[in-house]
């Protein structure tokens, strides 16, 4: 055999046994530079193991650091991504749809209390047509349409970075409140319309703290 | 899946046949600890901090500030292990985060005393550690030395080579360059250890 340094190396470390550590130990034996090479490299693994069994056992306070540090970050969430900063949660969707529509409902309902002043007139007139219970639900509805689609297309970028069996349970992961805004869709039913709003935002936070995490990846 | 959780069950040092073999071992750690499960993280904690300790503590050269680098990296390995693609290989994994912690460690350092980089490097380069000193033996001081006179991205290859045993592809990977500028920068951060050691290794002959 010629001379081989990684074979060298993997004899100093022990790695090799039998037929192959024979082989390389009898060209050793007839050769000074390779002599000269393992004896190096074996001074190198003794002090390493020395430096090793001299190592002071870790703090144990350090593991109770870590588990304290991530106690805080359970209770107290990191600062949220754009995307988290952008979608409402669920609840908050729902009760912005619930107050708007009480205000529309308030506005239809509510006695005019000065029915011969032009402006507050204009003001209702405009206040109905902004308000309007299936106007305002049609814009919510489109507005995380857009977001989903634009987020599912930067989720579709990194996904590939992610080994399939991960990328198969987020894709499961977001199967589920994807099936709630289909199984609601296109109801005309102002609590179903709730619904699939609520399984839109639920839909896109899941999603985006996914692609939040990705996108911080080195 | 019954298989696995006896296994992880099972303290480790106990021997009982059959055993996982330790890479399957720790894939089902991680992927037990991806699931939420905080023993099995903890587990992964005691097989790797030493280690993950005595890289950072290569590159820091200063107990305090290792210790603060391992907190940091296993909180972030927390964060991110449902991302690790291949999950045998921990560790590397692991290295490549704490050596993340350690180049954002460096920068603030550098930030903190802009005024003085001459003295920085001379901190962080070329003193002997607080550990080798306290080892006594000659030999022993001169590998901390040694080590501390070789720059911090030399000295953390090194290490990971002659230290933690990973093979270069690995460590081409925690280090981002190409296999080729492993293996010279390994070789030549060999050479100026032995230059530094050749009396102990005369000695021993």
């Amino acid at each position: 055999m010629s001379c081989d340094f990684e074979k060298l190396e993997a004899l100093a470390a022990g790695e090799l046994a039998g037929a192959r550590a024979q082989e390389i130990e009898q060209h050793v034996a007839g050769c000074a530079a390779c002599r000269d090479e393992l004896g190096w490299l074996r001074a190198e693994a003794e002090l390493m193991q020395r430096r090793r069994a001299a190592q002071p056992p870790l703090r144990p306070e350090l593991w109770q650091r870590i588990t304290q540090r991530l106690g805080e970050r359970v209770a107290q969430p990191q600062r949220p991504s754009r995307w988290q900063r952008w979608v409402p949660s669920s609840m908050v969707a729902a009760a912005a749809a619930a107050l708007l529509l009480v205000l529309t409902h308030h506005v239809h309902r509510t006695p005019d209390v000065a029915p011969d002043h032009e402006q507050g007139l204009a003001a209702r007139t405009t206040a109905r047509q902004r308000l309007s219970p299936a106007g305002v639900l049609d814009g919510a509805e489109r507005e995380y349409r857009d977001a989903l689609a634009q987020l599912r297309s930067e989720y579709q970028q990194e996904r590939g970075r992610l080994p399939a069996a991960v990328a198969a349970r987020y894709d499961q992961l977001f199967g589920a409140p994807a099936c709630s805004v289909r199984l609601h869709e296109g109801s005309s039913d102002v609590n179903g319309r709730l619904l699939e709003l609520d399984g839109y935002a639920t839909c896109l936070s899941s999603l985006g703290r996914v692609v939040a995490e990705l996108q911080v990846q080195p | 899946m019954l298989a696995v959780a006896i296994d992880l069950d099972t303290d480790a040092s106990a021997a009982a046949p059959p055993e996982l073999p330790p890479s399957s071992l720790e894939s089902a750690l991680v992927r037990r600890a991806v699931a939420g499960d905080d023993d099995a993280f903890r587990r992964l904690f005691e097989r790797h901090a030493a280690a993950v300790r005595r890289f950072l503590g290569d590159l820091l050269r200063d107990d305090s500030a290792a210790d603060e680098g391992v907190q940091e990296t296993f909180v972030r390995a927390h964060a991110r292990l449902g991302t690790l693609r291949e999950q045998d290989k921990l560790l590397p994994w692991l290295f490549a985060i704490a050596r993340n912690v350690f180049y954002e460690e460096l920068r603030a350092r550098r930030r903190r005393a802009a005024n003085d980089a001459a003295a920085l490097d001379e901190e962080i380069d070329r003193s002997p550690s607080p550990e080798g000193l306290l080892m006594g033996r000659e030999a022993d001081t001169l590998l901390g030395e040694a080590l501390a006179e070789l720059g911090e991205e030399r000295r953390a290859a090194l290490v990971l080579r002659i230290d933690h045993g990973l093979d270069y592809d690995e460590i081409a990977g925690i280090m981002g360059w190409p296999l080729s500028k492993v293996k010279n920068e390994i070789h030549r951060a060999r050479l100026s250890l032995r230059s530094r050691l050749c009396k102990y290794v005369g000695d021993k002959g």
